[in-house]
């Protein structure tokens, strides 16, 4: 996709500001790390970003830090923690955690004028930082706000080796002796899993998963993951099938990064086993095009998170002007208003009213639907996202409060 | 038509966002933050669209009157911050001490309740840290003013109509200084420099408003 295509969708002089921008950090070389290259919502970024950055003349490397399978089980422990989950992660696992990232530290090429890593796996390869003395930016995608507060002291003490830090929510960041920037992600509204789709396409994919339109359609679509709450979901399900006749689809992929998927997948289908019109769909990644097309053809997305950075599945579903009821967790709030582009949610229970008065009132169910397509266009697109990341590789060159270029 | 000598050289402010790591959870904290924070912070949270709102309804850019409101459940000193808009122009020092005079006042006041705003709700000081750059796009009359408004960001546009001096005292409307200096358009200036951001549900519909006048001027003009 080239950068000029994205003026249909935000203008000429957005685009004109990416390339002047782009123009001052010419002869730079920007090293992006995170822990895997497919599934996920960093992933997906990092896919659409590192090319159009590239296009703008940045020259940006993406890697990816490599581990074992113990590694990845205690990197999804330290995720689940941050998330205020309750976990305990022994000493011999951040003993693990540290040594495969040492290993990454001998292995990787970690030259570059700027190294953007992202998440905590890869968070202690900054001790590589004073030997080549470049600047090291930290990204934490993850919803902070309620921490296990051991681990985090125990990750501050990297975090504050960077230069510079990027939360999506002011209130995931904890105190730190380094800048603390607010950057909210974003979607590709060009991407397979954004763009228009003829109603073809999206009848193909129905069919593939043998899924009819005979009655509304209620999706959610994530990773098989107890924090995104799919058995909560089904349970929210059960309550409105009682009065009002729908379909459930659970679809989503895994991510190399994450062990307890195929878990957590093998009780979901216990729980939906017999029930005709619930739709376990375990997508290959990636499934960009079927994702697409299941979140076009549904009446209702949901995201019944119990914690979450950002939901981009949300900002997705945005764009394509579907009404949503998310929770009221995390980065969600940030981007649903209640009532206004979408319902927020606490409880099971609540959820399923939400449902059922969404399925009740296609009126209310489609004006919200359009506010959430101007929101997603205002403000969850990859064109302001590339913006801030430039704006961010500036600053740390340039200080102060107001930066002449 | 008068062609200017020193053009209108079109600039941009995009806003990179630091958190600052202050928060308030009541009106006292609020009041104590707003004194000691930096002019940047209080122009960020005075001028800009409140994110994600502005499909909503018109809102008054002002932050702290929008969290007082919903979290803290204080719609009478809400309402009167809000109102501190009519009186704009207001250099920011001036419109941070008019804000302070209205909360410390409030505390005295029977409708108050002292309420803390739930965790997770506190109000975050964020600090817009602005890059300024020029953008390529450069006029000498109306019509090439009116060419360029149409191509320019609305960061760009929004950055001429709120343009704050390099330490954030007071703000200028630059196309109304321009088109006052340089081209003697002195109506025109005053009708820009009444047009308000905020007034409108987005910013493309202030871009609509600002050319407006100018394509009238230009038909008065030509006939």
């Amino acid at each position: 996709m080239s950068i000029d295509e994205y003026i249909s969708v935000v203008g000429k002089g957005p685009v004109e500001e990416l390339k002047i921008l782009a123009d001052k950090l010419s002869g730079k070389v920007i090293k992006t790390i995170n822990s895997t290259q497919m599934g996920g919502g960093v992933a997906e970024i990092l896919n659409r970003i590192v090319p159009l950055l590239n296009e703008l003349g940045v020259l940006t490397k993406w890697e990816v830090i490599g581990g074992s399978a113990d590694f990845f089980s205690v990197t999804k422990k330290i995720h689940n923690a941050l998330h205020g989950a309750p976990v305990t992660i022994t000493d011999e696992e951040l003993d693990l955690f540290l040594q495969n990232n040492k290993i990454n530290m001998e292995e990787m090429d970690l030259n570059g004028d700027i190294v953007f890593i992202h998440d905590p796996q890869p968070v202690a390869l900054i001790e590589k930082k004073e030997e080549l003395g470049n600047k090291w930016v930290w990204r934490c995608h993850i919803d902070t706000h309620t921490p296990d507060w051991r681990l985090w002291r125990f990750l501050k003490k990297y975090i504050e080796m960077y230069d510079a830090s990027v939360f999506s929510s002011p209130s995931f960041a904890h105190p730190l002796s380094i800048k603390k920037f607010l950057i909210t992600p974003s979607i590709d509204p060009l991407s397979l899993k954004n763009q228009e789709l003829s109603k073809e396409t999206i009848d193909s994919v129905l069919g593939k998963f043998d899924i009819k339109r005979n009655k509304p359609i209620i999706t959610q679509i994530s990773r098989f993951d107890r924090l995104k709450d799919p058995v909560g979901v089904i349970e929210a399900y059960n309550l409105v099938k009682k009065s009002v006749d729908c379909q459930l689809i659970l679809a989503g992929g895994t991510a190399v990064d994450d062990p307890e998927s195929a878990e957590v997948l093998s009780e979901v289908r216990e729980r939906t086993e017999g029930d005709p019109d619930i739709h376990v769909l375990l997508l290959e990644t990636p499934a960009d095009i079927e994702v697409n097309a299941l979140q076009r053809a549904s009446t209702i997305i949901l995201q019944k998170s119990l914690r979450e950075g950002f939901g981009l599945t949300v900002s997705e579903a945005m764009w394509k002007g579907k009404p949503i009821i998310a929770s009221a967790v995390g980065g969600i709030t940030f981007q649903i208003t209640h009532d206004y582009n979408g319902l927020l949610t606490r409880t099971i229970e609540g959820t399923a009213y939400a449902i059922k008065e969404l399925l009740c009132n296609p009126g209310y169910a489609k004006r919200l639907g359009r506010n959430a397509r101007e929101s997603a266009k205002q403000n969850l697109l990859v064109t302001r996202h590339i913006r801030d990341y430039l704006l961010l590789f500036l600053s740390l060159y340039h200080p102060g409060d107001i930066v002449y270029m | 038509m008068i062609c200017a000598k020193n053009p209108f050289i079109f600039q941009t402010g995009l806003n990179l966002l630091e958190i600052t790591g202050k928060k308030a959870r009541n009106l006292k904290e609020l009041a104590d933050l707003i004194e000691d924070v930096p002019l940047s912070v209080i122009y960020y949270h005075t001028h800009h669209f409140l994110p994600f709102q502005q499909y909503v309804s018109p809102k008054s850019p002002n932050d702290f009157a929008y969290w007082i409101k919903k979290e803290l459940h204080e719609e009478v000193l809400s309402e009167k911050i809000i109102a501190l808009d009519l009186q704009r122009p207001l250099g920011i020092y001036e419109l941070k001490e008019r804000m302070l005079q209205l909360i410390k006042k409030y505390f005295a006041n029977d409708e108050y309740r002292a309420y803390d705003a739930r965790s997770g709700k506190e109000f975050n000081f964020i600090k817009a840290k602005v890059f300024i750059m020029p953008t390529g796009y450069k006029a000498y009359d109306l019509f090439e003013l009116y060419d360029a408004l149409k191509s320019v960001s609305t960061d760009s546009i929004y950055f001429h109509l709120f343009g704050t001096d390099s330490h954030f005292e007071k703000c200028v409307n630059h196309f109304s200084c321009w088109l006052r200096d340089e081209l003697k358009e002195e109506a025109l200036a005053d009708c820009i420099s009444q047009l308000d951001p905020f007034v409108f549900y987005a910013m493309e519909t202030l871009r609509s408003q600002l050319i407006r006048p100018i394509y009238k001027r230009l038909k008065a003009v030509k006939t």
